[in-house]
């Protein structure tokens, strides 16, 4: 029976108890049995002796009915001060439940006594034994007060709640008559009587603050001044009210309601504005019950004034509408009351559709009188002063409302006033919703549901307000307003936390009614129903603290849960962790998978280690340094994406890497005790064998190892973790810009269908692996000195099942990339970038001596490398690209350090024009060095000849930071003109520029530098603890100065002239110019010797001016002219040597000669 | 007085918030919720949401007056066609102000709702659109 149903004052409440020995399952069994014959029809029940029925003869409306609420729960002490308010509210009966198994007489007996005596204010007590046989003699239980029941029939059970109908209607007389000796005292009067009673006033109920009530008044304060003519009256108002209590509860209604009319009429008079609100509240009970009955409901006068005056203008229809109603009610008073069965019109004399009109106009009435007298009742409340005796206790107050919205939410249930919803009202029938807009509105039910849930309710005890607002909550639920419903249980949970702080022991009693799965499930609703997050959390929040405590830490994981998947941005660092902390705590109330679904951002498969995608080159060894890079794409856009997908290779029963990236947006390290990488369909591929610990507030790269077993193609979809605290499940690869969309409106999420891909991976069959075993540097370290070489040894293991074959050696060392970038750089003169590449390409750290073409399966192979001291180097390395086929190569790195010190270094170098006497070669070379190492070098400098033979060689010891001069002899041949016009090559395959800023004079240098540098050369040695180390000395530092090239820059014909004659000149006398061309070309030149005098006029000469001369290589000729000057004067004379085939030689200086004049 | 208003999509999340006070009579323009009630205001009107459903339907007018009570407050709606929710709470019944600022939100809701950048359901984070909706508070509460 719902505690807040309506017509609860119908109701005869009824203790229920088991007696002896008896299993709650069978006690709850016949608990649902005697509840199934809880309404007596009074027509059933046995009259008795007039006597015994004084007042409540069932025979005086054999129409009416009797109805027991048994409940196990025995009556709150804390209402006892109603009972004179609301006699209905008392538990009149205490029925006790025995097994016929267990049952003794004498048992029986003693339990009686004791239920006596336990239970003193119930007027009746009877015990039913259950389970009886039917062959069971009766004498077995011949005692006052005990009924047997059969157990196999109904009609057994009927008849003994028929006859305990009449006992209770019975000792409901004798109750009555000792009741109305004494008198009826107000709630807040009787509370004074006792103790531990708190009735708060229901004053201001729309306040922000209730005030506890402190009554002005003292316990014997109102009766001490005498009895009044007005209490007087008041008690006679109040004896009838008690009086019509007992008649609606007896079921005898026109007794009730004329009873209570009475009473209304001289409580208004009187101005007992509580008890008169209370009596028009049962007239409306009285009224509805009639109408469920389906007996002419006719409203008392003094309820329709009343409700008049309270609000004229509403009930203008009214009135004319109950005048009405009355002249078609009287119409069938007397038939309806021959049909005592409830439904049953079948000795209808009248005309059905009339009764049906007169009916429905009635309903329509009482659809429009009851929300008036409900709220004529709340007015009458509300005029009490909370001050005085009249003070309305709140419990009143709020159940008034609650009794009245929950009649009013059946109604709506129901779609208005109809026999399924006045049926849901009084029998509490399950109803479907069949709303309609004939049915009161939500905001009409919502007036009275704001009433209940008014702030007084705060200081009111905890139990109740809970009762009170799970009433509330219920009523929104059957009504479906999930939002309300949501808002209840959250001041409820509120409420509930806050009493935590105040009183402990009632808070967590009425904590330990509740069930722990059945907060899951209001979490589980009320999280789906506050979408708007900034309430969810604010009642997570509150539902984590309430249920942070012993028993109900699986509902606080929940909560915790929750509020770590939507609110991270609002939760402190400190919250986040204590939430964590529960999680993990309580692993074995894991409320399911980890709440974040962005916990797997990326997942990378890196390639099987030294794998190239493809190479072009054959096995021959090339000393390269670029790496192969990725095949060229042809763009097509046409082209189905799919197939530009890159697929990374990896190889069969190797190692491989897949890289998967986790984020952790929180603010303590997360713990995975699990992580698996999984294909598409959630098998797992490989896993992580160790527990992860994520850092706070980052993503994580996690490298979980995969061996392939066979050849194909790998698939990844996706993860499966497990994280701390949570159950495992699956997180599938979602698309990253999906996932940045998603992460962004996170709350906004709607879309079912999130887009999830796979990477995808080819597997390769085996391939060839050879790892260095060997290397003759100790611990791959080598000390060096500038320009001194030295061996080492490698030694390579093929350690796969194929055999490898040598696609090509590389080799890079540490100055490969600053050279790179000083050859690139736009500031670099022709010169320069020479030198550099130069450096590159001919100075190499590592040479490759001896090697191989083939490691079968499993052998070692050795090969030979030399290292030279290059200045600057640091580190090197040898890189060994090989493989089994024609694609697919691997490269092996053979990682070098080196250091390189200085040895000797080129200081100063010069070249002067001095040849050694008597000695062809007419240069001379020197060369300052110094040591710049620790030990004495021995030094051996060269000159060679443009044929490579030494021209001579000079040994000097140079000690420690000490320099020393060589000088040598330089048989210079020089450089041809041809050379010297040549542009400055490039070593590397640059592209051809045109070259506009290298003048003339830096190319001749150049060269020269370059032909300069062949014929010196030079070594040192050193010998140290008995090891002789030894290396070339670095002359490439050499630089020329202007001088310098001015000396080394040579004429490959010189023509020289002068006279032979001995005498000097004079007029008109035989004079011999002899011209001698050299050759220094080592070709043999044939050419035209042309004479070129400035004067031709004045001279005669002998032969020709113009000669052919041939030349021998490396000779000289000589050309004699014979002339004859006939004038005074100056006379020049020039030559110059035609070379056929270009070239030319000019007498740079002419001759001069003078012939004077005769004096 | 104090006010709140929450302008409320189709799914109960806000788009837009505003805690205000009355500038008439008085008042500085700053809410003065007591601290319950403060933290209370986006429950009540997540609660009155309920109403409103129900009453949408019986009128064609967009503004639906009171729809709701919660102790001393009242709440009152606006349905827009698209069916978004404009929720005030107030503490005196004062319905055609009320009317004439609901029509000026809406107003300039139409107009956020018009720019291009604007989705429906997203959050209004213009600082003009918070700007005027003060300016109207302040004219007409």
């Amino acid at each position: 029976m719902d505690p807040y149903s309506y017509v609860a004052a119908s109701y005869i409440r009824g203790l229920v108890l088991p007696v002896g020995q008896i299993k709650d399952f069978t006690f709850q069994q016949y608990l649902d049995r005697l509840r199934s014959a809880s309404e007596v029809r009074l027509l059933d029940v046995s009259p008795g002796t007039s006597a015994d029925h004084l007042f409540f003869n069932p025979q005086g409306y054999p129409n009416g009915r009797l109805c027991f609420d048994f409940s196990t729960v025995p009556i709150d002490p804390e209402i006892s001060a109603l009972f004179d308010l609301d006699p209905w509210r008392q538990q009149l009966l205490v029925v006790g439940i025995a097994q016929h198994r267990h049952a003794d007489k004498e048992q029986l007996q003693q339990s009686l006594v004791l239920l006596k005596k336990r239970y003193p204010d119930a007027i009746y007590r009877k015990i039913f034994v259950f389970g009886v046989p039917d062959d069971a003699s009766a004498a077995d239980y011949d005692i006052k007060g005990v009924t047997t029941i059969a157990s196999s029939s109904f009609a057994s059970l009927e008849r003994a709640m028929a006859d305990l109908a009449s006992e209770i209607l019975y000792e409901m007389s004798v109750y009555a008559i000792n009741r109305k000796l004494g008198s009826f005292k107000s709630p807040a009067l009787k509370a004074l009587d006792q103790t531990n009673v708190s009735l708060a006033a229901a004053k201001d109920f729309r306040g922000h603050h209730a005030r506890k009530s402190s009554l002005g008044l003292t316990k014997d304060g109102t009766f001490s001044t005498g009895l009044t003519e007005r209490l007087k009256s008041r008690q006679l108002g109040r004896t009838k009210k008690f009086m019509g209590s007992f008649y609606l509860m007896a079921g005898r209604l026109p007794d009730a309601l004329t009873e209570f009319a009475e009473a209304a009429q001289i409580l208004k008079q009187s101005y007992d504005h509580l008890w008169f609100a209370s009596t028009l509240e049962q007239i409306g009970v009285c009224l509805l019950l009639q109408q469920f009955s389906e007996v002419p409901v006719t409203i008392p006068s003094i309820a329709k004034v009343t409700v008049d005056a309270d609000s004229a203008g509403k009930t203008a229809k009214l009135a004319a509408k109950s005048a009405a109603d009355a002249a078609a009610a009287a119409k069938l008073a007397t038939s309806r009351l021959e049909s005592p069965r409830r439904g049953a019109s079948s000795q209808d004399h009248l005309d059905n559709e009339m009764v049906a009109e007169a009916l429905q106009t009635g309903r329509s009435a009482l659809a429009t009188f009851l929300p008036l007298l409900m709220d004529t009742v709340l007015r009458f409340f509300n005029r009490c002063s909370p001050e005085s005796e009249e003070m309305v206790p709140q419990v009143v107050y709020v159940e008034s409302s609650l009794r009245f919205a929950s009649l009013l939410t059946a109604l709506r249930l129901g779609g208005g006033w109809n026999s399924a919803s006045l049926s849901a009202i009084v029998r509490n029938t399950p109803q479907e919703k069949n709303f309609s807009p004939v049915g009161p509105s939500v905001m009409t039910i919502e007036i009275w549901c704001a009433h209940t849930l008014s702030p007084s309710l705060e200081v009111l005890p905890i139990a109740t307000t809970c009762r009170f607002m799970s009433a509330l909550a219920k009523l929104y639920w059957r009504l479906g307003l999930k939002r309300k419903w949501s808002f209840v249980i959250r001041q409820l949970i509120q409420r509930l936390e806050n009493e935590f702080h105040e009183n402990d022991s009632e808070a967590t009693t009425v904590l330990n009614g509740l069930h722990p799965s059945f907060l899951k499930y209001v979490l589980d609703t009320i999280v789906v129903v506050f979408d708007w997050n900034t309430l969810k959390i604010e009642f997570l929040r509150n539902f984590y603290k309430l249920c942070n405590r012993p028993n109900y830490r699986s509902v606080a994981v929940k909560a915790a849960w929750q509020l770590l998947s939507c609110g991270v941005e609002v939760l402190s660092a400190s919250e986040q962790a204590q939430l964590y902390h529960l999680i993990r705590s309580e692993r074995d109330s894991a409320p399911g998978q980890y709440w974040d679904p962005l916990l797997l951002r990326d997942i990378t498969i890196k390639p099987s280690s030294g794998v190239l995608s493809s190479t072009t080159t054959n096995g021959t060894a090339s000393n390269r340094s670029s790496i192969v890079g990725p095949p060229d794409i042809i763009y097509n856009p046409f082209e189905s994406q799919n197939k530009l997908e890159k697929m990374v290779t990896i190889v069969a029963g190797e190692r491989c890497i897949i890289n998967v990236r986790l984020q952790n947006p929180f603010q303590f390290p997360l713990d995975i005790f699990e992580l698996a990488v999984v294909d598409e369909e959630g098998n797992k591929v490989c896993s992580v064998d160790q527990a992860l610990t994520l850092s706070p507030n980052r993503v994580s790269t996690i490298p979980v190892t995969f061996v392939p077993r066979e050849a194909g193609v790998l698939t990844v979809g996706g993860i499966y973790a497990h994280v701390g605290g949570c159950s495992g499940g699956l997180f599938w690869l979602r698309d990253p810009l999906a996932t940045l969309f998603v992460s962004r409106q996170k709350q906004e999420l709607e879309t079912p269908e999130w887009p999830t891909h796979t990477i995808k991976a080819r597997i390769n069959e085996g391939r060839p692996s050879l790892v260095l075993c060997e290397n003759s540097l100790p611990k791959g370290w080598a000390m060096l000195l500038e320009g001194e070489r030295i061996p080492f040894k490698a030694e390579v293991q093929n350690v796969s099942t194929t055999d490898a074959h040598i696609a090509s050696f590389g080799f890079t060392d540490s100055t490969v990339e600053p050279l790179k970038q000083a050859i690139a750089a736009p500031d670099a003169t022709r010169a320069d970038i020479y030198e550099y590449e130069y450096f590159l390409h001919k100075r190499r750290a590592v040479e490759l001596i001896s090697q191989t073409s083939k490691i079968a399966s499993g052998e070692v192979a050795e090969f030979e490398f030399t290292l030279y001291g290059k200045r600057g180097i640091n580190s090197a390395a040898v890189l060994l690209d090989y493989g089994a086929g024609e694609d697919y190569t691997r490269r092996l790195r053979i990682p070098l350090n080196i250091t390189v010190f200085p040895s000797v270094e080129l200081e100063r170098v010069d070249v002067l024009a001095v040849g050694l006497p008597g000695d062809e070669p007419e240069l001379t070379i020197v060369l300052d060095l110094r040591n710049a190492w620790r030990e004495s070098f021995e030094v051996t400098l060269w000159t060679k000849d443009s044929s490579d033979n030494e021209v001579a060689s000079v040994t000097q010891t140079i000690d420690s930071q000490k320099s020393s001069r060589f000088l040598l002899p330089l048989k210079w041949n020089g450089v041809s003109a041809e050379k010297l016009a040549q542009p400055i090559p490039s070593l590397s395959s640059r592209q051809f520029v045109v070259d506009s800023k290298t003048t003339q004079e830096q190319i001749q240098s150049f060269w020269l530098r370059e032909e300069l540098l062949k014929y010196i050369g030079g070594t040192w040695r050193l010998s140290a603890d008995g090891e002789l180390r030894s290396g070339q000395v670095e002359l490439r530092g050499l630089q020329l100065s202007k001088k310098m090239v001015a000396v080394l820059r040579t004429e490959p014909l010189v023509i020289q002239m002068e006279v032979t004659t001995p005498a000097p000149l004079t007029i008109e006398s035989r004079a011999v110019i002899r011209t001698k061309i050299v050759n220094k070309t080592s070709k043999k030149k044939y050419g035209m010797l042309r004479f070129i005098p400035n004067d031709t006029h004045n001279i005669l000469w002998a032969g020709n001016l113009q000669q052919p001369v041939s030349i021998e290589p490396e000779s000289e000729q000589s050309v004699d002219l014979e002339f004859l000057p006939l004038a005074w004067g100056s006379y020049e004379w020039t030559a110059i040597y035609d070379v056929i085939g270009g070239g030319q030689a000019l007498l740079k200086t002419p001759l001069l000669l003078e012939v004077p004049s005769i004096k | 007085m104090s006010y709140y208003l929450a302008l409320l999509s189709r799914q109960d999340k806000p788009i837009y918030e505003l805690k205000f006070g009355s500038s008439r009579q008085g008042g500085d323009g700053q809410p003065h919720f007591d601290k319950a009630m403060d933290d209370l205001t986006p429950f009540v009107v997540h609660a009155a949401l309920d109403v409103v459903d129900d009453v949408q339907w019986t009128t064609p007018a967009m503004y639906l007056k009171t729809v709701d009570n919660f102790y001393s407050y009242m709440i009152s709606a606006f349905v827009t066609a698209g069916n978004i929710r404009f929720m005030l709470v107030h503490e005196t019944k004062n319905e055609e102000s009320i009317r004439q600022f609901f029509l000026d939100v809406y107003d300039l809701y139409v107009k956020t709702l018009m720019s291009p950048f604007y989705r429906v359901t997203d959050k209004i984070q213009s600082p003009a659109f918070d700007t005027k909706v003060r300016a109207l508070a302040r004219k007409y509460l």
